[in-house]
């Protein structure tokens, strides 16, 4: 019993020393992971539907109201744009692991925005592969979720209805994500690590095996930080537009838009980057033995 | 964090050459390049990682690793010493090869 707590509060320690030294190392290290998130941002918002888009620019002269051609392919066409834009997001967020990995694990202590274009050049289909597999689950879970609990009739008599199924999505969406993400994160530093994506997978199996509740209490402290509140905030929203400011008014409108921007910024800005950190230090306190190395490179 | 992983100053005599001749023009006009000299001197001081020597020198780290590569090639530092730290990072020292360089060179 004494071991067992004795090796939680182990844990918990090292938790609380990733969280702050990702910190330090992201405060001086800022530059080149904001450039990586502000150019993949830009990418993916372009290959997002625009205002100025040729059928939008087509309805406008036409009244406002029908396209003279068939709109089902026009669907197909956006959604292929938007997964185009997902797919370079996702390889720069994979790039962001690599230069976690140029501070923490190159022996330099430093990253420059350069070395983003040589993590890109080199792992770019390993990273769509596992920024696939991450997305995956909480996916498929929020849909499933989703289908049973949701309603999409808002009617006064199903108002308390909704708020509870909202929360309970939510809640347990953020639950099964932080479960899902301690399965598959690991991968990433490991892919910079061993060069492989096989040999990354058969690491992240055996690290998982042997360590599975210091990743998961580290990643549960990130969670508790940056994710848990946003959850939070979500419901209570939701909550309080949905019950005391009628549905749909200009300022539920605005306010929404309001906080949706804030969360995007923190989330691409701060928490990704951060999350990469964390990341990275967990996998090296688990792979490498805090002692000297005689080998040199 | 950093100190406590930089050799001790008796180990860091011990393992510096007590001089080296230098007699290669293109090691002499390596030496001669002021921001590869003062990183050099500050590494025949004692043993120092790229973030040390950025606080010292007040340079973009990413041009003192430019210019320690340079120094790696022409000798005049040697192979860095990896150390993991307690935090589970990396970390590179730097030395020079000699306590003093010595040009001799002719010409022509």
């Amino acid at each position: 019993m004494n071991k067992k707590r004795l090796q939680v509060q182990s844990h918990t320690h090292e938790a609380l020393v990733d969280l702050k030294l990702s910190w330090k190392l992201y405060k001086s290290n800022f530059k080149p992971f904001l450039s990586a998130q502000i150019i993949s941002v830009i990418i993916f918002l372009l290959f997002q539907p625009q205002p100025w888009d040729l059928w939008n620019v087509v309805i406008v002269f036409n009244g406002g109201d029908s396209l003279p051609y068939n709109p089902v392919w026009l669907s197909i066409i956006a959604s292929i744009r938007s997964l185009i834009g997902i797919i370079v997001y996702s390889v720069f967020f994979g790039c962001s692991f690599g230069l976690s990995y140029d501070i923490m694990s190159s022996g330099n202590l430093f990253t420059k925005f350069k070395s983003l274009f040589h993590y890109f050049r080199r792992y770019w289909w390993q990273y769509i592969l596992l920024f696939f597999l991450l997305n995956f689950g909480p996916l498929v879970y929020g849909g499933i979720i989703s289908s049973i609990l949701w309603h999409p009739i808002i009617e006064p008599e199903t108002l308390p209805y909704h708020v509870f199924s909202y929360a309970t999505i939510n809640i347990t969406l953020c639950i099964f994500n932080l479960f899902w993400m301690t399965l598959f994160i690991q991968i990433y530093p490991s892919l910079t690590a061993q060069g492989g994506i096989k040999q990354a997978f058969s690491e992240n199996w055996r690290l998982l095996s042997l360590n599975w509740k210091r990743i998961f209490i580290s990643l549960l402290f990130f969670f508790l930080i940056f994710t848990v509140p946003w959850v939070f905030i979500d419901i209570i929203n939701y909550y309080i537009l949905l019950l005391i400011i009628p549905h749909y008014s200009v300022l539920w409108k605005y306010w929404s838009y309001t906080l949706y921007f804030a969360e995007t910024i923190i989330t691409f800005f701060l928490e990704l980057p951060i999350l990469t950190l964390i990341t990275t230090r967990i996998y090296n306190s688990l792979t490498y033995v805090a002692s000297e190395v005689d080998e040199k490179k | 964090m950093r100190k406590s992983n930089s050799l001790s100053p008796e180990k860091f005599n011990a393992i510096l050459l007590p001089e080296i001749k230098i007699s290669d023009p293109e090691v002499v006009s390596v030496l001669f390049h002021k921001k590869k000299q003062a990183i050099l001197k500050l590494l025949m001081r004692g043993e120092k990682n790229i973030m040390d020597l950025k606080k010292e020198l007040k340079m973009n780290p990413g041009t003192i690793k430019r210019h320690l590569d340079d120094l790696r090639v022409k000798e005049l530092v040697a192979e860095p010493r990896i150390v993991i730290n307690k935090y589970g990072i990396k970390e590179k020292y730097y030395h020079a090869t000699a306590k003093r360089f010595i040009v001799h060179v002719e010409w022509p």
